[in-house]
């Protein structure tokens, strides 16, 4: 791919570049391959929701039908399932800003004693996999008895959370200029002042990547979730994965439909707002 | 831009002047920082702590005894776990590069739909993986319309062996975990000062060349923490595995079925801590290897 991209002069990098006509339809086949890679996964879910009869070798379902979304809604209580996991992502998101945004800070811009080491532990529960300390979390979490209570799923899933909070606002808090608050200061402001009017806008793209990223892994957190979750805190991951286990992939599908919504919702809040890759880049943390 | 952060994370400290010196300071620096690693120590550093302690048990409970350990090792079934996971580790972490410099190296000139595959690439991180891998289980499944597109390729004419297979997992999991890699990639080749690929092609470097020496080294502190990203998820993986995998059982599923199924806690515990370490021994020696000779190469 590299003669793409590469007989290009710096000029024609931008704008629509004058590349050579199989080069072109060489790159146009990468990224062709790439949408239907990625976007045949959700087709098939589509399709499964809304088919009946799709088996055997058929090519397409027999007939169209709503009938697993009846099923979902009636059998599966999507409603309150939704509810459960919307309100453990929120406190999640709300646990791992009030720890994770003042330690990025102090990472950031406080002169503190072995900085490597603290950031290291905080990355920690991301470099190991998550059913390692899941075991053990089962049993901490029946002793404390947090288990089947939100602030309980909540805090377990804050712990992968955390450290995207941490990575993204230190970077984030890195990058403002001193100068600014210096100004703030000499024209009077006052400490509350410049954090407000200061800090928090220049802060604030950071601050939503850290709360979408922290919202997304509590949403998808599954290890955690399984052994920390009871039958009044059904997430929306345990639910699907029960409903796959059970066979019924019509109705999973169902599920998934309903889900994907929020998803993709978010989807594209975040690249219109927040450009990720930016935000990532910016991230070396590992 | 993608630059300046890249410019900004790799020289933070010329950037902001350090205070809280003073006695005063130091107790808000306390302050900020307390309950981060209380937070920690409870919720992570315990439950590890326990998860070890478990694992120097008996099945009947007694300990401390290294009888979990020696059992593992001297186990095909386990170890051929292990290398299974780390197989499809290493491999989603190969393929996703091997994805991810040539679609950014396209997506870097803008053309037209650019931006659709820009948001394409996020996709897989904001859905359900449970939900992706119920869809590519759909979509590759023998009677799938992707496997009837592509079955004229497989050795005997019939559909494609994908689900539940090797190649499979290692599809699966490359179309979860390689956004990690691709957006990391992306901005690093894009981050890139096109004056220097410029002027070694003036200097005369073929179109390999330049890409051998300057574009991929110059960008390979992004491919790299990316891809890190990639294996940790792969190396970790259980939820796509466990209503994918079929009898192919990477370790967290075995670990998860020993605990919950069998209530084998030690022995379940005892692969976990193993997991652990290989996790972090793969790691350290990734790091190593592909650290370059001065460690941050400036954009």
């Amino acid at each position: 791919m590299s003669q793409i991209a590469l007989p290009m002069t710096p000029a024609r990098t931008r704008g629509m570049p004058a590349v050579p006509h199989l080069g072109r339809i060489l790159a146009y086949t990468l990224l062709f391959a790439f949408l239907l890679y990625v976007v045949s996964p959700f087709i098939a879910i589509l399709t499964m929701a809304f088919g009946q009869g799709w088996f055997g070798g058929r090519l397409f379902p027999e007939s169209v039908t709503l009938r697993w979304f009846e099923w979902a809604l009636n059998v599966t209580h999507i409603p309150q399932v939704l509810g459960n996991s919307f309100l453990i992502a929120a406190l999640c998101v709300l646990i791992s800003l009030i720890i994770g945004v003042p330690t990025a800070w102090a990472i950031a811009r406080r002169r503190i004693p072995a900085k490597s080491l603290l950031l290291t532990l905080v990355l920690l529960p991301k470099t190991i996999p998550p059913i390692t300390f899941a075991l053990g979390a089962s049993r901490e979490f029946y002793a404390l008895g947090l288990v089947n209570t939100h602030i309980g799923v909540a805090l377990a899933h804050a712990v992968l959370a955390m450290p995207f909070v941490v990575l993204i606002m230190t970077a984030t808090f890195e990058s403002l200029d001193e100068r600014v608050f210096e100004a703030g200061r000499v024209c009077g402001g006052s400490w509350l002042r410049n954090t407000v009017h200061l800090a928090m806008p220049m802060a604030l793209p950071g601050l939503m990547a850290a709360t979408l990223f922290a919202l997304i892994t509590s949403l998808n957190e599954f290890t955690l979730t399984l052994v920390t979750y009871g039958p009044g805190t059904l997430t929306l991951t345990v639910q699907t994965y029960l409903a796959i286990g059970d066979g019924f992939q019509e109705v999973a599908s169902a599920i998934s439909v309903i889900l994907l919504l929020p998803s993709l919702a978010l989807l594209v809040l975040i690249q219109r707002q927040i450009r990720p890759e930016a935000i990532l880049g910016g991230v070396k943390g590992l | 831009m993608a630059a300046e952060q890249i410019a900004v994370a790799s020289a933070p400290v010329a950037a902001a002047p350090r205070r809280g010196n003073g006695g005063e300071g130091r107790a808000l620096t306390v302050l900020m920082l307390g309950p981060a690693i209380a937070y920690i120590l409870a919720f992570f550093a315990y439950p590890l702590g326990v998860t070890f302690l478990t694992s120097l048990e008996t099945d009947a409970g007694v300990g401390p005894t290294l009888a979990q350990y020696q059992n593992i090792l001297t186990s095909e079934k386990y170890l051929g776990a292990l290398a299974l996971t780390t197989l499809l580790a290493v491999g989603t972490t190969i393929l996703s590069v091997l994805l991810a410099v040539p679609l950014a190296l396209t997506l870097r000139q803008k053309m037209r739909g650019h931006r659709l595959i820009r948001l394409l690439i996020l996709t897989p991180l904001m859905v359900l993986a449970l939900i992706s891998a119920l869809g590519l289980l759909i979509i590759w499944d023998k009677n799938g319309w992707l496997n009837r597109l592509f079955s004229h390729l497989a050795p005997g004419g019939g559909p494609l062996s994908i689900d539940y297979t090797v190649p499979g997992l290692l599809l699966f999991y490359t179309w979860l975990y390689a956004p990690y890699t691709i957006l990391t990639t992306l901005s690093a080749i894009e981050g890139l000062d096109t004056n220097v690929e410029e002027a070694a092609r003036v200097s005369g470097g073929s179109p390999w060349q330049v890409f051998g020496s300057v574009t991929f080294p110059l960008s390979w502190p992004g491919i790299r923490s990316g891809s890190i990203l990639t294996f940790l998820l792969a190396f970790g993986a259980f939820n796509v595995p466990i209503i994918a995998g079929g009898d192919l059982r990477p370790l967290a599923v075995v670990i998860y079925t020993e605990a919950s199924t069998f209530q084998h806690f030690a022995r379940g515990s005892a692969l976990a801590m193993l997991m652990a370490v290989v996790s972090l021994v793969v790691i350290t020696v990734y790091l190593r290897l592909s650290s370059p000779p001065r460690r941050r190469v400036r954009a």
